[in-house]
C-alpha cells in the first residue's frame, strides 16, 4: 500500500464530501491500482444503497488524478490540478453497494499538449463494474 | 509492414474511431479536416497509431503529419 | 426547476446550480467548481422526468466537457434532453448538452437502461 486515506490529499485537491478513493495500492510506470471501500455516508449512494454511476465516473478521474500527483509529488514537481475533458466509452455493468471494495486499474496513455487519454477498470472482486476511456486536462 | 499493409490496417480503423467514412480517407486530404480532429480528439489518433503500430507520434512531429500520405509515410518510417 | 416539453422524446428543463450545495465544500476547498460527473447526473434525472422512468447509465459512448461550471459563472442552465427508445430492449439512446446564453458546458450521448 503506498497511500490511503487521508494521506492520498497531499496528491489531490478533493475533499470531504466528494473523496471517492481512498487508497493507491501500487503504482509503476504508467499504470497504478486504486481502490475505495463504498461508504453510507458516501456522496453518490441512491436510496436503494447502491452507488450512482457518476460515482464510479468520479472514482476513475480522482484515481487518475491522484496517480498523477504521486507521479509529480516522486519527481518533486508541483502538484497538477487536472479536468475531465472527455469521458469516451463508459460502460457501467453493476453498480456497487455500501460495503463494497472496488479495485482499480489506471493505465496512463498518450499526452498530446496537454491532453492525457487514460483508461480506468474497475472491480468488485472478480466482478467488472465499470470501464472507461478519459481525457484529462492538466494545468 | 509495408506502405499498403499500413493503409489497408489503418485506415478502417480511423474511419471506425473517428466515424468517418473510409472513402473519406485519401493520401492526399487534410487529417486535421477528413476526422475533425480538435484539441481533444488529436490524443485519440495518436494512441490509435501507438496501439496499432507501437510508433508513438510525439507533439512536437505532430506539425509534420497533416495529410494522410504523410501519417503513412510516418508510420512506415519510424515502425520497429 | 422548469420545464419545455419539445415533443414526447425531447425536452428542455431549467436547471439552477445551487451555491449551498455541499459537494462545494470538497470541490474544491475555497473554489467551488461544479464536478463535471454531477452534469451527468443531472442529465439522467432529466432523462428519468422526460421518460417517467427510473433510469440507469449503461453506457456512455462520448460525454465532453466543454467548459468549467460552477455556480458563479452559470446559476442557471438549459438541460436539453432527446431520447429514442431502441426497439426490443429495455433502453433508450440519449443525447443531451447543457449551456447557457454564454457558452455550452457539456455534450453527451449514451444508453440509458430502465
Amino acid at each position: 500500500m503506498l497511500y490511503q486515506n487521508e494521506e492520498l490529499f497531499k496528491l489531490m485537491p478533493q475533499r470531504d464530501p466528494i473523496v471517492m478513493v481512498d487508497k493507491i495500492h501500487d503504482a509503476e510506470g504508467d499504470t497504478a491500482h486504486t481502490g475505495l471501500t463504498i461508504t453510507a455516508a458516501n456522496y453518490f449512494i441512491e436510496e436503494d444503497g447502491r452507488m450512482a454511476e457518476p460515482g464510479l465516473i468520479e472514482h476513475i478521474a480522482q484515481s487518475a488524478s491522484a496517480f498523477k500527483g504521486h507521479q509529480a509529488f516522486v519527481a518533486g514537481e508541483p502538484l497538477p490540478i487536472g479536468y475531465i475533458g472527455e469521458v469516451k466509452k463508459f460502460h457501467c455493468y453493476v453498480r456497487p453497494a455500501v460495503g463494497d471494495e472496488l479495485t482499480t486499474t489506471i493505465v496512463l496513455g498518450a499526452t498530446v499538449n496537454g491532453v492525457t487519454l487514460m483508461t480506468g477498470e474497475t472491480y468488485c472482486g472478480e466482478t467488472k463494474v465499470a470501464d472507461t476511456q478519459m481525457k484529462i486536462f492538466v494545468e | 509492414m509495408t506502405k499498403e499493409e499500413i493503409i489497408e490496417k489503418v485506415n478502417p480503423l480511423l474511419a471506425e474511431e473517428f466515424e468517418v467514412e473510409e472513402s473519406d480517407i485519401t493520401p492526399d486530404a487534410i487529417i486535421k479536416d477528413a476526422l475533425e480532429l480538435d484539441s481533444l480528439s488529436l490524443v485519440d489518433l495518436v494512441a490509435v497509431i501507438e496501439h496499432t503500430f507501437k510508433v508513438k507520434i510525439p507533439a512536437a512531429d505532430l506539425p509534420t503529419v497533416k495529410t494522410f500520405e504523410d501519417l503513412y509515410n510516418y508510420i512506415e518510417s519510424h515502425q520497429a | 426547476m422548469h420545464e419545455e416539453r419539445l415533443t414526447a422524446n425531447d425536452a428542455v428543463y431549467l436547471c439552477e446550480l445551487k451555491a449551498d450545495c455541499d459537494v462545494y465544500r470538497g470541490h474544491f476547498p475555497g473554489k467551488p467548481v461544479s464536478p463535471g460527473v454531477c452534469n451527468i447526473e443531472m442529465i439522467r434525472e432529466c432523462a428519468e422526468m422526460l421518460t417517467g422512468k427510473d433510469l440507469k447509465i449503461n453506457t456512455i459512448k462520448q460525454c465532453r466537457l466543454t467548459a468549467v461550471a460552477s455556480p458563479a459563472i452559470c446559476p442557471k442552465v438549459d438541460v436539453k434532453v432527446s431520447v429514442a427508445a431502441i426497439e426490443g430492449t429495455n433502453t433508450y439512446n440519449v443525447v443531451a448538452t447543457i449551456a447557457d446564453a454564454e457558452r455550452s458546458y457539456m455534450e453527451l450521448k449514451g444508453t440509458f437502461e430502465f
